[in-house]
């Protein structure tokens, strides 16, 4: 019972550590926070379970919803954040007005009841070990999340463009002194979090439900984890992701009218005590 | 000597460091009456961190600052500038969506004109409080902007800015003013109305300039301090630093 | 000097001729024109609770409709339940809204811009869970229904919306009066000048993070007002109150109506929103979308709201241009 409540833990600390990911990589380096962050899951998670009913294949869904996400995020930056550069409340204010648009949008296009996305055949089926029994599923979001963490570790401490980022994240006025387009990368990173929202909006449909309203609380549990975290760090997106995950299924499981206030608690005392996070770092001054 | 009073202000071995670079090392000094001092030394050498150092917006690692015989080392800002400390800063820092006036009313908070009402502050109309607002137009008549009492500051020119940033620092009469590059971007004008302000309130208080026109900062006082890699290299009279075999090596570089 | 004493004597009369016009509404309006006037005003003050933070010191709060609720559901459940009368739910709905709101208040204080509209929504979130979940106290998302306007209270003649518009105009008054002194006192000018350098402030000697505080309690005290009126109007309450919706629904009124203008700003953004929910809820159903898009529009072009274009307008007049 405790074991396998853990797994399922964990298994919701996976899709809302690819939501805290994304989110983190847009406040990090454009210092806004994207309310629209949780807008993109739901559509994502609508777009993925059309392109699965059309040509049947999940994975083909997948992809789909992180890239329409990616598209539709890309837009949204381009056309919109662009015009209020440099004042975050605006802009911050900007993706709020998307998110009301677009969680009508959804519903408009979809309706309004919820959708429950298959399962594909190769995730179906139990998976186990001893007595204990674990659909396929989980352990494929857990891998997935996993995948996805180490392969962003790898580009941020790897790469050249990763390099920049982190510089971003840790003083912008660097970033506008090394001669690059500073907004196109913003463009770039704004996309790249929109299709990670994306992805996780199909995972996160298909282990669950994809239904409106789903979008505000995903956003909230993304931005609990972000903040417990710690602002734009990776360590804290993991951590967070874990403690926010964990406490949810057993708070379910064993105190269910107070799982969602016992989410807050540890966010709120952490704010009390550590105003920047777990893992953030103090604003320089 | 028989000195019984304590000096204004004292700093000690003051030291701070950012991701473990000193900004500023083992730093003393020592201002009082009749002794005010010009803070010269290459950019990035610590000069502004001192400053915020001294104010307290940044909180030393090490040593002590005493105002009046006060350690003020741990005291908050606000603590600070009740003893009569006052600064202006090198990027102006003013109330951008408010008035002239309103910018000068609220400096007046630690000024003997400052004394608040109480609770009913709250509820009064501020133009009502005939003495701040009497002794803000005294303020703007002595930095010539009586005609833009009612002009918002993000309106002004850069020059007036500065006269205003000046003002503020007036307006709570400190008794030690610290200036941060108070001519930066100046037009000559400008600089002789400007210099002439800060010269006349050399003689009434103390004060401490950052500033890069020799010049005009040993026509205010003949006291000079240079920072370099925020430690202090050298305080003297302009002869001693202009034979100082270390200043002279620094100076050569720029 | 003529022309301008005698703006000042039509604004006078201009403003006499409001208050008559809105005190006698009850004797010769419709039912549906009182109750909506009713709906505007504790929905204004909740929009001028929103307001006076973001207009004073430019912060835009998540969690105004959070005192609104605390206050509202005290005083159901303690109806409800028949734990206490109102004279002791009252006090009591305020109190607990309050310090909640003290709590949050320190809690937030260090935080500016969008890390404050944040935590706020965590915060407001966190009501809402409890609201949502403790189903044995809030009764879950239906919420607590049936709360009946205190009959005491039936002084302004026997029809109830008349009593109740006569209130709900009352407080309404008192909070708008109130707001209005704060900010032309020294206190309203204080709270501007954190708002545009905070930093500068704390070096002239000020306090900033009790002024800070004290705002935001004024800002709950206004909204926990709001919340009385709305729940004695409508009869009842539920963790909807408080949905991410509720308090875009403030910040879009405000925004609207344009934040610099506290009190002119929010009445006239919270009208002309409430009149499109009402109007467009029957004509479509997507009456999210067209709010979203006029709230996207709005922050695109005019930023400083409709009352910016009224002031630019007068002063266009006045000084034949804007001085840059």
């Amino acid at each position: 019972m405790i074991f396998s409540t853990f797994l399922n833990g964990l298994t919701i600390a996976g899709y809302l550590f690819i939501m805290a990911i994304g989110l983190n990589l847009s406040f990090g380096l454009l210092r806004i926070v994207n309310m629209s962050h949780g807008t993109f899951y739901l559509f994502g998670g609508f777009v993925g379970w059309n392109v699965l009913k059309v040509t049947g294949n999940w994975f083909l869904g997948l992809l789909a919803a992180g890239i329409s996400m990616g598209v539709l995020s890309f837009f949204e930056e381009f056309f919109l954040l662009r015009r209020a550069r440099g004042k975050t409340t605006m802009e911050t204010l900007i993706t709020l007005s998307f998110s009301v648009i677009c969680a009508d949008l959804a519903i408009w296009i979809w309706g309004g009841f919820p959708r429950q996305i298959k399962i594909p055949k190769i995730l179906m089926g139990q998976f186990s070990i001893g007595s204990i029994n674990f659909p396929k599923y989980n352990l494929f979001i857990i891998l997935f999340a996993a995948v996805i963490g180490i392969t962003f570790w790898l580009i941020l401490k790897k790469t050249k463009i990763g390099m920049i980022i982190r510089a971003g994240v840790d003083n912008f006025e660097i970033v506008s002194t090394l001669g690059i387009n500073v907004g196109r990368l913003f463009t770039w990173v704004f996309a790249v979090s929109g299709f990670m929202a994306g992805l996780a909006g199909m995972i996160g449909g298909t282990f669950q439900m994809i239904s409106p309203g789903e979008d505000s609380k995903v956003m909230i549990y993304t931005l609990l984890i972000v903040i417990l975290g710690g602002m734009g760090s990776f360590g804290g997106a993991i951590v967070g992701a874990l403690i926010i995950g964990m406490i949810f299924t057993f708070g379910s499981v064993f105190a269910p009218q107070f799982a969602l206030f016992f989410m807050f608690a540890p966010v709120a005392i952490v704010l009390v005590f550590r105003p920047q996070g777990l893992f953030g770092r103090r604003p320089a001054k | 000597m028989t000195q019984t009073k304590q000096p204004a202000l004292v700093i000690e071995n003051v030291s701070k460091s950012f991701d473990g670079i000193k900004a500023t090392n083992r730093v003393s000094l020592e201002l009082d009456e009749g002794k005010s001092a010009v803070l010269i030394g290459p950019n990035g050498a610590g000069k502004t961190t001192l400053f915020n150092l001294i104010t307290g917006e940044i909180p030393l690692d090490e040593g002590r600052i005493t105002l009046f015989g006060v350690d003020v080392s741990r005291l908050p800002v606000q603590k600070r500038s009740e003893l009569g400390l006052a600064r202006t800063y090198q990027i102006c820092n003013l109330f951008k969506d408010l008035t002239c006036t309103e910018n000068l009313y609220l400096s007046l908070k630690n000024s003997s004109w400052g004394k608040s009402r109480g609770f009913l502050e709250w509820f009064l109309p501020w133009r009502s409080n005939k003495v701040k607002c009497d002794r803000v137009n005294e303020i703007l008549k002595q930095i010539k902007l009586e005609d833009y009492e009612n002009v918002k500051v993000k309106n002004m020119s850069h020059g007036e800015q500065r006269q205003l940033e000046l003002g503020m620092a007036l307006a709570s009469d400190p008794k030690i003013i610290l200036f941060d590059e108070p001519m930066a971007g100046l037009s000559p004008t400008e600089r002789v109305f400007i210099g002439g302000l800060i010269k006349q309130l050399a003689k009434e208080k103390i004060i401490l300039v950052i500033e890069h026109d020799i010049e005009f900062a040993l026509s205010i006082t003949d006291r000079v301090a240079v920072l370099n890699h925020g430690e202090l290299l050298k305080i003297g009279t302009p002869d001693e630093i202009r034979n100082s075999k270390e200043v002279q090596q620094i100076y050569k570089i720029d | 000097m003529k022309f301008l004493k005698n703006t000042a004597r039509l604004k006078q009369a201009g403003f006499i001729v409001l208050l008559l016009f809105l005190v006698s509404i009850p004797v010769f309006s419709t039912q549906f024109f009182l109750t909506m006037m009713i709906r505007y005003m504790y929905f204004g003050l909740l929009t001028i609770s929103f307001s006076f933070l973001a207009g004073q010191l430019g912060l835009f709060s998540l969690m105004v409709p959070v005192s609104f609720t605390i206050t509202a559901y005290t005083i159901a459940i303690c109806q409800v339940k028949n734990i206490m009368p109102l004279q002791l739910s009252l006090p009591l709905g305020f109190a607990i809204a309050l310090i909640f709101a003290a709590v949050c208040g320190v809690m937030v204080n260090k935080t500016k811009e969008t890390s404050f509209l944040m935590l706020t929504l965590v915060l407001s979130q966190l009501v809402w869970s409890i609201a949502l979940q403790w189903t044995d106290l809030t009764n879950g998302s239906t919420g607590l229904l049936g709360i009946q306007f205190p009959e005491a209270l039936n002084i302004f003649g026997d029809k109830p919306n008349v009593n109740q518009y006569y209130w709900t105009f009352i407080l309404f008054g008192i909070c708008i009066v109130l707001v209005w002194l704060l900010t032309r006192s020294s206190y309203g000018m204080r709270l501007r000048g954190i708002r545009d350098s905070e930093s500068r402030m704390i070096a002239l000697g000020y306090n900033t993070a009790a002024l800070k505080w004290s705002a935001f309690m004024i800002s709950a005290v206004i909204s926990s007002v709001s919340g009385i009126l709305f729940l004695y109007y409508t009869g009842m309450i539920s963790p909807d109150l408080m949905s991410m919706n509720s308090s875009n629904q403030a910040l879009i009124s405000s925004i609207l109506g344009g934040t610099n203008s506290i009190i002119g700003g929010s009445v006239l953004g919270t009208v002309i929103n409430r009149t499109l929910e009402l109007t467009l809820s029957g004509i479509t159903k997507r009456y999210a979308l067209v709010t979203g898009l006029l709230f996207l529009t709005v922050i695109l072009v005019i930023p400083d709201g409709l009352t910016s274009v009224f002031e630019r307008f007068k002063r266009g007049r006045k000084e034949g241009g804007e001085l840059k």
